[in-house]
């Protein structure tokens, strides 16, 4: 059943991928609001991956150590969501939403919350996606901050046994530079039934259109 | 059940803010830390919105942040970085309220009942943070600042500068470092590995023990070639460990400057060594020339002398036999002519003179070396000068080795050096004192004809003027002896153009003895009876 999930077409595949550009362009309406940071949003790439498969991903995408903003969710269904950035990406994306940014090696207090709240914000737009396309209500938990190396990630995410993931590379542009980073959505069996589901409906639309 | 808002609890012991809404937004729990910090009780806070309390004080993105946790669900943060403090809170007590706490707000939703949802904000005062952070930022630009300026000074300096641990590891180099040892010098390697290690002293450096010490020594460039160094070592003793800085300085412009200097003043020493010479020599040609130049003078006076005395003689002895004042007197008349003759005789001789010395000073004297016997030419001179010396009261005496070999000279010029030193002896010579005339073969094959005399003799300083040209003996004991002042001139002149030399030794009043050294003869010595070569 879960595998059907992987094969969707890329039609579909393109479909989704559209909802949640949607969604984190509302995202980033919301960070250019803030005033500090002139940011766009885009989510060029979407995968629905075995959870065995994400730290090879994570390691070929970061090469090294990781930071980012993990945020609980909860509901119908229940999960993690991700937002990951090499370490070193990190601290360049806090130090752009500062006003006196540090130079100093490593992120500061005021730095780490500047980067919560743009986790919050775009995993948050990435939920409300998903919840859009699943037609459920989702609640999201209070962010928080972690850093480590990829195989810290898959530690934290140990209760959720064999599971798929969603994939999402997002590009932040921040006035000339890009940051790519990486928002993953650990799905439980019921979420990644209702996923599959809504999948197969969104197929049953586009096949009777 | 009590209510929360109204009743002391445990959310007024907590250390942050804590704002319930109902899902109408409006106030369920208010605690004391707000109260506190927004001057608003609970009692007014219950059940207002958060509009209704603050108006248009509270930043809308906050309003925005908990409508979507009411509607949708979503935790939202709003941290202290990216939003102005939303809420108007203050320090307590703090009066005028101008300043907002710096705040870090939470907005998370509370599930009520199934399709209901309360709103918890969670507010932090965060302002000792952020005063933390921007101390600690101004002390970061400070040090940025400090160590861009130390960077553009080491960047700019003409002196090599290398940070070094205590055993000489080099962990940093400016650029000058790089060019002075050319341009690849590796982080990590020692600084003995850039000093000479021919050189006994440079091998190692014991950097603690050379801290406030300037050393010299012999670096080696990348390319292996040697130049002198300075090296001055400091260490930073605040620093743990200990850091070592050494300033390099390339000293082989000073060093060649040193260099040159030194050749420089060898050159002057050397220069003035000469042009001291030089004026020495100078002083002594001056003296010189004003001597010949007195001298000669003296010999024009004395010239002039000579050749009118016995010119007065001549005329005036002919001009009575011309005129025969004593009349007719033949005896008388010829003596007079005799004294003519031996006066004209006196001018040719010192007309002769005269030409042999100009002759031999514009080195046109030729000579006739021939072989000749020298017992007959002294004998002949003796002959010559017996009268002279009988007139002086003079014993001349002649002593001859047998069997001299033949001189090969110039036989008229030996018979006038031989007359000349014998006239002057016999002249110099009272009476009853003695000359004697002998000749000897020497052991280097060589004759000497040696004149020796018992007369008034001469010192040192009167031998070296007499034999001057031109030179006369100033001694009112001689002045009436005084001949030309060619006579031992002439002798020593004549003696040099055969390669021989005149010998004078002479003491006041011991006598003169005057030797004419021949050279040996070339190849060989021609003996009596031999063939000449």
């Amino acid at each position: 059943m879960m595998r059907n999930l992987a094969e969707i077409s890329e039609d579909v595949r393109d479909a989704i991928l559209e909802i949640f550009n949607v969604g984190v362009g509302r995202a980033a309406s919301v960070m250019s609001s803030l005033g500090n940071c002139d940011v766009s949003l885009s989510v060029p790439e979407l995968a629905i991956i075995p959870r065995a498969d994400l730290m090879p991903l994570i390691e070929n995408a970061c090469s090294g150590a990781v930071s980012g903003i993990r945020q609980g969710f909860f509901g119908p269904f229940a999960g993690d969501s991700l937002l990951i950035f090499p370490e070193r990406r990190s601290l360049e994306l806090a130090r752009s939403l500062v006003p006196e940014p540090d130079q100093a090696e490593d992120m500061t207090e005021m730095e780490r919350e500047a980067l919560l709240e743009v986790g919050n914000i775009v995993l948050n737009a990435c939920l409300s996606s998903l919840a859009d396309l699943l037609h459920v209500e989702i609640d999201s938990d209070v962010p928080a901050f972690f850093s480590g190396q990829p195989t810290d990630l898959t530690d934290r995410m140990i209760g959720f046994g064999d599971c798929d993931l969603l994939f999402l590379r997002i590009d932040f542009r921040l006035g000339s530079g890009a940051i790519d980073g990486y928002v993953v959505f650990v799905l439980d069996l019921r979420a990644a039934d209702a996923l599959r589901q809504a999948v197969e409906s969104i197929l049953q639309a586009m096949a009777t259109r | 059940m009590t209510n929360p808002a109204t009743s002391p609890s445990l959310t007024d012991a907590i250390d942050l803010g804590l704002i319930l809404l109902d899902e109408r937004a409006t106030v369920r729990l208010w605690n004391d830390w707000l109260s506190k910090r927004s001057g608003i009780g609970p009692d007014k806070a219950v059940d207002q919105t958060l509009v209704g309390l603050f108006q248009d004080q509270i930043d809308p993105a906050l309003l925005d942040r908990i409508a979507d946790a009411l509607a949708n669900g979503r935790s939202h943060l709003m941290s202290s970085s990216l939003h102005p403090p939303p809420l108007p809170l203050y320090h307590p007590g703090t009066q005028p309220r101008t300043t907002r706490l710096s705040q870090s707000v939470i907005v998370r939703p509370v599930r009520h009942r199934p399709g209901l949802r309360h709103c918890l904000i969670q507010v932090t005062d965060v302002s000792a943070a952020v005063a933390r952070e921007r101390a600690l930022r101004t002390q970061a630009r400070d040090c940025q600042s400090k160590a861009a300026h130390l960077q553009a000074v080491l960047d700019g300096s003409l002196d090599g500068v290398l940070q070094l641990a205590a055993d000489g590891t080099i962990l940093s180099a400016n650029r000058a470092a790089h060019r002075i040892f050319g341009g690849c010098m590796t982080e990590g390697t020692r600084i003995d590995d850039w000093l000479d290690r021919a050189d006994g002293r440079s091998t190692t450096i014991d950097i603690a023990g050379a801290v406030g010490q300037r050393l010299e020594r012999i670096g080696r460039r990348d390319t292996g070639a040697l130049f002198p160094l300075e090296i001055a070592i400091t260490g930073i003793s605040h620093d743990i460990p200990t850091s070592f800085w050494a300033v390099i300085r390339d000293i082989s412009e000073r060093k060649g400057f040193e260099e040159h200097l030194a050749q420089k003043n060898r050159t002057l020493a050397q220069l003035a060594e000469r042009l001291d010479r030089a004026r020495r020599q100078a002083e002594i040609s001056c003296l010189q020339a004003e001597t010949a130049n007195r001298m000669k003078s003296d010999f024009l006076t004395t010239m002039s002398h000579e050749i009118r005395t016995p010119l007065n003689s001549i005329l005036g002895f002919a001009e009575i036999i011309e005129q025969r004042l004593f009349g007719d007197n033949p005896g008388l008349y010829t003596g007079y002519a005799g004294y003519i003759l031996q006066s004209g005789r006196y001018l040719l001789d010192l007309v002769n003179d005269l030409l042999d010395l100009a002759k031999i000073e514009a080195g046109r004297m030729t000579i006739r070396r021939e072989p000749m016997d020298v017992f007959h030419l002294c004998h002949a001179c003796v002959s010559l000068m017996k009268g002279q010396a009988a007139d002086h009261d003079v014993e001349l005496v002649d002593k001859f080795t047998p069997n001299l070999p033949l001189l090969v000279a110039d036989e008229r010029l030996v018979r006038q050096m031989v007359l000349n030193l014998l006239s002057n002896a016999i002249k110099f010579t009272g009476p009853g004192g003695s000359v004697t005339l002998s000749a000897a073969l020497r052991g280097d094959g060589g004759l000497s004809i040696v004149i020796t005399d018992t007369g008034i003799g001469m010192s040192r300083t009167e031998i070296t003027l007499a034999l001057e040209r031109f030179g006369q003996i100033e001694n009112n004991a001689i002045r009436h002896l005084r001949g030309s002042g060619l006579g031992l001139p002439l002798v020593k002149a004549l003696i040099e153009v055969h390669g021989g030399t005149l010998v004078l030794e002479s003491e006041p009043r011991r006598g003169t003895r005057a030797e004419l050294r021949f050279p040996p003869p070339l190849p060989a010595v021609v003996t009596p009876g031999a063939s000449a070569p």
